[in-house]
């Protein structure tokens, strides 16, 4: 009976043990669970530091032929812009002449609506306005900016890629950079494979969230330049002046940056710093400060003009574009970027004027 | 404008006219007068027929592209490809489109004007008297959200200051600028 009772157990599975006696925690078993806590920890930071060093290389090779592609391709499609619950189709035509970007967008829905960036000037017709006409100038510091860098931007977006996806009928790598706060905006990308054209661009905000949206719903491209062809285009960007110089084509007015300023901007919002000073006309002649500040992806100007009584007060918007204006020492200042409502408040509230001429 | 230009234009407006045309036929819109006068009749009647409010500031739009061409240069217009095969067809249609839209003014549209009548005196009420004492056909065009248009002018230089100067604009293509073209009041 017994020997039944044992095969029985054998054939379940049951192991018959007399159970140990509880034992209480000694002292020399916690290195050793200390140890494994350890072991363990410092197995999945590496394994989350390898996943966090992969998306940079591949983000900065994706934005590196986006950049590429928009300065060495020449295509045309149709756009459609969804913000606040509507559409607007949208006409584009771009193509690079002598090293430099030259665009056409026109409304296809409502009142015609048209911009042109050629060589030496962006003109745009809108229907309630005077026609804008606006010079691009030939050698601005910024104009040969290279490609959007994702280890630059660690600190203020989160960037990741996100897959593949089908836009225009082309096959497409989705790129997010997600904004870690509330003052900026980030992008969502969706970029050509075989070009790294943006066949969409989704701004979102710091929740992930899409506010405006734009996409070809069709896009014919031009014939690839070659390798050498794309060098040459390059080079011939970021040395634009020279190119358009080279060609005697009409020069834009040169560019001249104005002297120190007294203003201060002490009280600017976290992360954006001075990119630019330059001087500008307004439509009537008078000489307008302009300061443009950078986080190296969003970005907003300031405005500043001394004998305008009648400007913004308070804050408006089109779109996603936000501005703030108010007098600032007897100023006239205004704010204006593809930021938040908050950043641009912020940058008005935040300027000064130094009464000992100390450099901002 | 030729008999040509205006069947693009309708295929155009149709959505049916192939991309390598449309790039050209844009190039010849802009210095021809009547073609942009028909592109404008065309929108109309596709804002009659969509039952939409008719603005009356697309008018303005022949005028506004007029004193563009007069002060900058647009260099001559491209060649225009000869006239497809389905041309007389849609130039039919065309016809009967606007033969449509001239009944729909005489018969239909003065009907939903009076049916509006109410909702429009409740929106003047809203809004305040009109100047000249005219009644408003549509919501005013309100870029920036003012009435101001020297304020609105000023801040589209600024914006468009602000996007040349920018850096990563290039890089992000012409996302800044489809806010400014792409954006138009609430419809």
């Amino acid at each position: 009976m017994q020997r039944l009772a044992r095969d029985r157990s054998r054939r379940l599975g049951v192991i018959s043990c007399r159970p140990a006696p509880r034992q209480p925690w000694r002292s020399r078993g916690w290195p050793r669970v200390l140890i494994l806590v350890l072991s363990l920890g410092i197995a999945l930071g590496a394994r989350g530091a390898r996943a966090d060093d992969e998306p940079p290389v591949q983000a900065a090779r994706l934005l590196e032929r986006m950049t590429t592609a928009l300065r060495t391709l020449d295509y045309q499609g149709t756009l459609v812009y969804l913000i606040d619950n509507r559409l607007e189709t949208l006409y584009l035509t771009h193509r690079i002449a002598q090293g430099r970007v030259q665009e056409r967008l026109v409304s296809l829905s409502g009142p015609v609506r048209t911009l042109d960036r050629e060589r030496d000037r962006v003109t745009c017709l809108l229907p309630d306005a005077q026609p804008l006409s606006v010079a691009r100038h030939a050698v601005h510091p910024l104009a040969a900016t290279g490609p959007i860098d994702p280890v630059a931007l660690a600190g203020r977006y989160h960037i990741e890629v996100r897959g593949a996806a089908r836009v225009a009928g082309r096959d497409a790598s989705v790129l997010m950079i997600r904004p870690r706060d509330q003052l900026r905006y980030g992008y969502q990308f969706y970029l050509d494979r075989a070009t790294g054209l943006p066949l969409k661009s989704d701004l979102i905000d710091a929740r992930g969230e899409t506010i405006e949206q734009l996409l070809f719903t069709s896009i014919d491209l031009g014939s690839e330049p070659s390798s050498a062809a794309q060098a040459a285009a390059v080079q011939a960007a970021a040395e634009q002046g020279s190119a358009a110089r080279s060609a005697g084509a009409p020069q834009a007015p040169p560019h001249s940056p104005p002297g120190p300023t007294r203003w201060r901007f002490d009280g600017r919002p976290p992360g954006f710093e001075l990119a630019a000073h330059d001087l500008m006309e307004d439509g009537r002649g008078a000489v307008v400060e302009h300061f443009v500040f950078s986080d190296q992806l969003s970005s907003y100007s300031l405005f500043i003009e001394s004998g305008a009584a009648d400007g913004l007060r308070g804050g408006t918007r089109i779109g996603a574009v936000h501005a703030a204006g108010g007098l600032v020492n007897g100023h006239q200042v205004t704010a204006v970027g593809e930021v938040p409502a908050a950043t641009v408040a912020a940058a008005v509230a935040g300027l000064g004027w130094a009464e000992d001429g100390a450099p901002p | 404008m030729n008999i040509a230009q205006e069947t693009r234009l309708s295929i155009l407006i149709d959505g049916e006219l192939t991309s390598d045309h449309i790039a050209s036929f844009y190039a010849a819109l802009a210095p021809d007068p009547g073609l942009r006068a028909t592109w404008e009749r065309y929108h109309l009647i596709g804002q009659v027929l969509r039952g939409e409010p008719v603005s009356r500031e697309v008018r303005g739009v022949a005028a506004a592209v007029r004193a563009r061409t007069d002060v900058l240069p647009n260099g001559p217009p491209r060649p225009v490809a000869a006239v497809p095969a389905r041309a007389w067809r849609t130039l039919f249609a065309g016809a009967a489109l606007a033969a449509t839209a001239a009944l729909l003014t005489l018969f239909v549209v003065p009907g939903r004007y009076r049916e509006m009548e109410p909702m429009r005196a409740a929106a003047s009420a809203l809004v305040g008297p009109v100047a000249g004492g005219e009644p408003r056909h549509s919501p005013a065009v309100r870029r920036w959200d003012t009435d101001r248009s020297d304020l609105v002018g000023t801040l589209d230089r600024f914006l468009v200051n602000h996007q040349e100067a920018a850096p990563a604009c290039g890089a992000r293509g012409m996302l800044p600028y489809a806010t400014l073209i792409g954006y138009a009041a609430p419809r």
